[in-house]
């Protein structure tokens, strides 16, 4: 594609950051289209800023104000004679303001259209949407919380139930209520944190399903035509967010592969969806599915995805966007082997999973056959809480599930992340589990296992460990050096 | 010559007994012969009792990075077992719980509080987080503005106590 003579677009901003930003890049670079890139301050050492043909400081109050800053980024756009935006993920990847400035200033979004968009992201409309076209929703209360019948109707349905806000989405903004008592608190709760985030007060009330499996399925779209490329698992979660992804699912044949990929590609069809999406379900363990969301982005852990079909996804982004139909059919999309994704984040998982700072002072990633790692780590770089704590995707693809996870651990054994405390040894102690090699992985599997999973290491690890810090303290290190020899050849100085 | 070390909350006992090529030391009252060659800056090989293992190794002031065999470390040492000085409000500010942005701040300097009373709101992994007033007093320092991030211990609010 390098050689092409036209590009698809004379220039590409990514308007992003950290490992989605280079993705992109990669991307734009392998189908010869001129990149550039915007950044905040405290990514100006960032490979993304040292990769792209072009960058562009931006500004703001704090360094994510920068990334959601419309008005500037539409501004630098124009400045640098952009023809295309990517927005990545999170940020303003489904801001339907954001896709509205730029077709305002001839820019064109890689993404869906702003009025899809919106239907997406309001959750009370795209339900509404996808029951209408004959799709599973969750059983869920249908009147306003204020309405009078309201508790009644709640009540009819059956603890526990989940408040979510309409303009949520990706796991923010849930509440869950085990019982009737709870549920004027939980519905003011939500109400208030639906308003300070979102800026949306409104709510609704599903049933809430535990210990289901969370199962999605990628679409892609060219406003005519859409197909599928097949489901992700993405059970394994921690207060609903992802911790681990898989394609294919466990828990998934092919015949129920065949029915959520149409309903799947039936709702992208409905929605004449252009671009890649992700309808997400719930999947219970009777059978059943129910639509959760759909969104409307490329999602963090499409790498699965792309390992298994031999797709790139972001090519497809970017050709759909440029007006091409799509190229691909569904009868050849096959899934071949298997692919796990291992959410590698600055947290300590053994102190109750709270955000690490510090800075990158050694880094060593993964390599090897089979495995990708997505990065945007660089040796010096801060990592503090200005963003979210997701630090790099190890990802490992082998011919059969179990390969994948060997394939996978051996990665994160590999990975060499020294300076901020991350989960690693969090993420490896899931792979090991012996229900995760079941393929026994519901949203109730880090809750159910999660004393195992936090188990101190062997007692001899630790000692080599204390023995290496040892050895390596600059204080042990400055003594030894000032010590003469032939004290150090008598030995035996403390007894 | 010895040296206490934290490692996720527990601490743990080093004890050099020989200095040397090879050293004696013993680790939570368990003898072990060790010794560290260097590589490179940050890798290295460590041989203990005799087996050779690769290790990485970074150290950030009083915290080490070990890398060894498959998993990282974070060593603290701690020069002490009296001298633990972090958190808490014992010298009137009010240390951030874990690191994180500033949502909103309830309060201005000269503001008379109660105990428990809300001045601010943070935000740390998607997560509100209150921080309340640990005496009652009066606002001596705001440190924060909403929007702004800071570090674990970082004093975001100072409350003068006066009963």
């Amino acid at each position: 594609m390098s050689a092409a003579p036209q590009p698809l677009f004379p220039k590409a901003l990514v308007a992003n950051r950290g490992e989605i930003a280079r993705r992109v890049l990669r991307c734009l670079r392998s189908l010869g289209i001129p990149s550039a890139v915007v950044y905040h301050e405290a990514d100006r050492h960032s490979p993304a800023v040292a990769e792209a043909d072009e960058a562009v400081e931006i500004s703001g109050a704090s360094p994510t104000a920068a990334y959601l800053d419309i008005e500037q980024i539409v501004a630098a756009c124009a400045r640098l004679g952009v023809a295309a935006v990517h927005p990545g993920y999170g940020f303003l990847a489904e801001n339907a303001a954001f896709a509205r400035a730029l077709a305002d200033a001839g820019i064109t979004f890689i993404g869906p259209s702003a009025e899809v968009m919106e239907l997406m992201g309001d959750k009370i409309a795209s339900r509404q949407f996808v029951a209408e076209h004959g799709f599973p929703v969750p059983p869920s209360v249908e009147l306003a919380a204020t309405d009078a019948g309201f508790g009644q109707a709640a009540a009819d349905l059956g603890f526990p139930l989940v408040v979510k806000a309409s303009a949520g989405g990706g796991g923010k903004g849930m509440n869950i209520v085990a019982s009737a008592d709870e549920l004027d608190r939980a519905l003011r709760v939500a109400a208030s944190e639906a308003e300070r985030y979102f800026g949306d007060g409104r709510i609704y009330v599903e049933r809430y399903f535990t210990d289901i499996r969370h199962i999605e399925v990628q679409v892609l779209g060219d406003g005519e035509r859409a197909v599928h490329l097949g489901e992700r698992e993405c059970s394994v979660q921690r207060r609903f967010q992802k911790v681990v992804e898989e394609a294919p699912s466990p828990a998934v044949d092919d015949a129920m592969r065949a029915r959520l990929g149409a309903a799947a590609v039936g709702i992208a069809s409905a929605a004449a969806y252009q671009g890649a999406g992700t309808v997400e379900f719930l999947h219970t363990p009777e059978g059943e599915f129910f639509f959760l969301e759909m969104n409307t982005r490329i999602q963090v852990e499409h790498p699965v995805t792309e390992l298994v079909y031999g797709v790139d996804l972001v090519a497809e982004q970017v050709r759909i966007a440029a007006g091409r139909p799509l190229s691909l059919n569904q009868d050849a999309l096959r899934p071949n082997g298997h692919a796990i994704e291992c959410r590698l984040c600055a947290e300590d998982a053994a102190g109750g999973f709270l955000p690490e700072t510090g800075r990158i002072l050694h880094l060593r990633e993964a390599k090897g056959e089979g495995v990708r790692v997505d990065s945007g780590l660089h040796p010096g770089q801060e990592i503090t809480a200005a963003f979210d704590p997701l630090l790099a995707k190890v990802v490992a693809h082998g011919p059969t599930r179990q390969a994948a996870i060997d394939r996978a651990l051996g990665a994160l054994r590999s990975t060499v992340v020294l300076g901020v405390g991350t989960n690693a040894a969090y993420l490896a102690a899931i792979l090991a589990h012996p229900a995760f090699a079941r393929g026994a992985t519901d949203t109730g599997f880090i809750g159910r296992h999660q004393a195992e999973l936090l188990a101190a290491p062997p007692a001899d690890a630790l000692a080599k460990a204390l023995a290496a810090a040892h050895l390596a303290d600059r204080q042990t290190r400055l003594i030894d050096a000032a010590m003469p020899s032939l004290h150090a050849a008598m030995g035996s100085w403390t007894n | 010559m010895n040296a206490t070390h934290r490692i996720d909350g527990r601490e743990h006992r080093v004890l050099a007994l020989r200095r040397g090529a090879c050293q004696r030391l013993e680790i939570d009252g368990s003898p072990l012969e060790a010794s560290l060659r260097w590589t490179g800056d940050h890798e290295g090989t460590l041989t203990v009792n005799g087996h050779e293992h690769p290790v990485a190794a970074a150290q950030d002031g009083p915290v080490l990075f070990v890398h060894l065999e498959g998993r990282t470390w974070r060593i603290e040492t701690i020069q002490g077992f009296a001298d633990r000085t972090e958190g808490g409000a014992a010298d009137g500010g009010i240390r951030a719980p874990m690191p994180g942005v500033a949502v909103e701040i309830e309060v201005e300097v000269g503001d008379q509080v109660a105990a428990n009373q809300r001045l601010a709101l943070i935000e740390s992994m998607k997560m509100q987080t209150e921080i309340t007033a640990p005496v009652p007093g009066v606002v001596t320092a705001v440190r924060v503005a909403p929007g702004e991030s800071f570090e674990r211990g970082a004093v975001l609010i100072e409350v003068e106590r006066s009963d």
